[in-house]
């Protein structure tokens, strides 16, 4: 449980975090750290389990979470991969297909808000000064939610709101993490899994596996994932590419529970003070483009 | 330096070879003077008209006829000297780059014992400039950013080994790239390259694998920059840099007044079912039944044993 100080009279001044700046994912085969800059961009995982793709969406909660600017949205069928953030994030979903949908349906809504409003300011997308938060949508087991329960008709209705938060929420601030175990066609639809701007594929069983994650025709060039080595020491171990580049293999970071533990008790006390942005304010005047 | 494309007889009679004790090695190959004396003469004549002609036109309207005229062919003269010089010499200023760092190194050792004899004698000066240059490889951070140095230094080398091999393997007239710089990564090293014309990145794509044999390395990647296709990026493997696990900086970040957050004890737990004898056996209608439904946590019921007493430690019983 994360301690909220009531007494504290001092908050600190948390580590100045945004989610406009780059977010640290691990290191790549040379060793060196990788920084990749989320805002405007979504990320779609895919691997077998145990492969690392938890461990790459709590490294992206945990810089969520230090950014006070951010707001976390948690999809989790499983409820423990991403239930240790439950207390800062705005919305948690459980194994719950209707909770899930209206979910998406209220980022939906405010997505279009946030058009509406930057249409009116004559801009095109949101920067770092204006006081709007970034939406952080997480997403694990994609597979759960699209095609395990519910009716087709409501899967095909989440799947078709995730597609929507996709296609139009990067230039409003609505950033879209989603990892499933083999984004094939039966699992989500292909005008969804080809939209994703950074695409990284954990160990695969087989190389069109990769190649569903990475895009046709990498595993031909070497970069496939079915190489990586099924051993604990591999875990984390994926390709991650990028709008346009090439793949760059990197081993993502992991966190423990207990530093899971002492960034949200952290995360809570340094967003304890943080008001809800004044949207009317920020309407009234938007800044200049 | 000999390079494999050249006939053995251009070697001969080139006033750049150098004498050293029976045999004759070449510095500067013979070829590549005379294409360097040519660059430098056109390069002359170029600069010398150009610049001469443009400080005439433009010095005509602020002086006499004469004194432009002269100013010109003063400022056509300065410029065309500064690029044939720079034209010939530009295969020894290569060389010299090349081997940048051994010259560096042996300047300033030179340069300390020098110095050295000027307070002691040069006995005492040698152990202890061999005392300050040993020194560091005996502190262990010290001796691996040495290492890691002279492996760079070792790969520019190599690498332009490679290079040859390439360039010689293709018999075409592309000239060796410049190894810019190289610098030491985790996992080996970094080293930037400038190729010259006749020579692309997918002409070393299927050889990487010689380059790292080469070079001495577990694996080499190549590539481009975004901006210019002759600007390369090598990078070569030594070191297994994905073995271990990656802590997120991010806890860094964290005050070191900020107090760790005290184990929680566990929440009361309203779920039961945890077992499959907990689940009772549906019934016929419901083993047709269509699946698909949300998981939904069964309501509670009373355990079919009775529960254990209560002890201090965890019981699954009571927590989750």
């Amino acid at each position: 449980m994360p301690a909220f100080h009531p007494a504290d009279p001092v908050v600190p001044v948390g580590p100045v975090l945004s989610m406009f700046d780059p977010v640290f994912l691990g290191v790549d085969e040379f060793g060196l750290p990788v920084y990749e800059s989320l805002i405007y961009r979504n990320l779609l995982a895919g691997g077998e389990p145990g492969a690392g793709k938890s461990g790459l969406l709590n490294t992206i909660c945990a810089h969520a979470a230090l950014a006070t600017d951010t707001r976390l949205c948690l999809l989790d069928a499983k409820t423990v991969e991403l239930g240790l953030w439950q207390d800062i994030a705005d919305v948690f979903v459980g194994p719950d297909l209707p909770h899930a949908t209206a979910t998406l349906r209220r980022l939906q809504q405010v997505m279009d808000n946030r058009y509406a409003w930057l249409r009116a300011g004559k801009r095109r997308k949101i920067t770092r000064t204006d006081r709007l938060s970034v939406i952080v949508v997480v997403v694990d087991e994609i597979a759960y939610y699209s095609a395990t329960v519910g009716t087709r008709a409501d899967q095909e209705e989440f799947s078709a709101l995730l597609r929507d938060l996709v296609a139009r929420g990067r230039a409003c601030g609505l950033i879209v993490v989603a990892a499933t175990q083999r984004p094939s066609v039966d699992i989500i639809p292909t005008s969804l899994r080809d939209i994703f701007g950074y695409r990284m594929a954990f160990r695969c069983t087989t190389y069109i596996s990769s190649d569903i994650v990475l895009g046709h025709g990498w595993a031909a060039q070497g970069y496939t994932a079915h190489t990586i080595a099924a051993t604990d020491s591999s875990r984390g171990i994926g390709w991650l590419i990028a709008e346009g580049g090439t793949p760059r293999k990197l081993r993502v970071a992991y966190l423990t529970d207990d530093q899971i533990a002492y960034l949200v008790d952290y995360a809570t006390r340094i967003r304890h003070h943080l008001s809800v942005p004044d949207l009317r304010i920020a309407a009234a005047a938007p800044a200049a483009a | 330096m000999p390079t494999r494309s050249m006939p053995r007889s251009t070697y001969q009679g080139s006033r750049t070879h150098r004498r050293f004790g029976r045999g004759r090695i070449t510095v500067i190959d013979q070829g590549l003077a005379y294409a360097s004396l040519r660059r430098a003469k056109i390069g002359f004549w170029i600069a010398f008209l150009l610049i001469g002609a443009s400080t005439v036109v433009g010095a005509l309207p602020v002086t006499t006829t004469g004194a432009a005229w002269l100013i010109g062919l003063l400022t056509g003269l300065a410029a065309g000297s500064t690029v044939f010089v720079l034209a010939f010499c530009w295969p020894a200023l290569r060389l010299t780059w090349h081997w940048a760092a051994e010259l560096t190194a042996t300047s300033f050792l030179l340069w300390a014992y020098s110095v050295l004899t000027t307070v002691m004698a040069a006995p005492t000066a040698l152990v202890v400039l061999l005392l300050a240059t040993g020194g560091p490889f005996t502190f262990g951070p010290a001796r691996r950013r040495l290492l890691a140095l002279g492996w760079c230094v070792i790969t520019r080398h190599r690498l332009r080994v490679c290079f040859a091999e390439v360039i010689h393997d293709r018999h075409t007239d592309g000239r060796l790239p410049l190894i810019l710089w190289a610098r030491p990564t985790p996992a080996g090293e970094r080293i930037w390259v400038w190729l010259r014309a006749g020579l692309a990145l997918p002409d070393l794509a299927e050889r990487f694998e010689e380059v790292a044999v080469a070079c001495w390395a577990t694996e080499a990647h190549a590539v481009r920059s975004e901006k210019w296709a002759a600007l390369l990026r090598v990078d070569l493997t030594r070191r297994n840099a994905l073995a271990a696990v990656v802590d997120s900086p991010l806890t860094d970040t964290i005050p070191a007044d900020h107090p760790r957050p005290r184990p929680a004890p566990p929440r009361p737990a309203f779920v039961t079912g945890l077992d499959l004898p907990d689940i009772p056996e549906p019934q016929a209608p419901d083993l047709h039944r269509r699946t698909g439904t949300p998981f939904r946590p069964a309501p509670p019921r009373p355990p079919a044993t009775p529960p254990p007493p209560a002890t201090p430690g965890d019981d699954t019983a009571d927590w989750i």
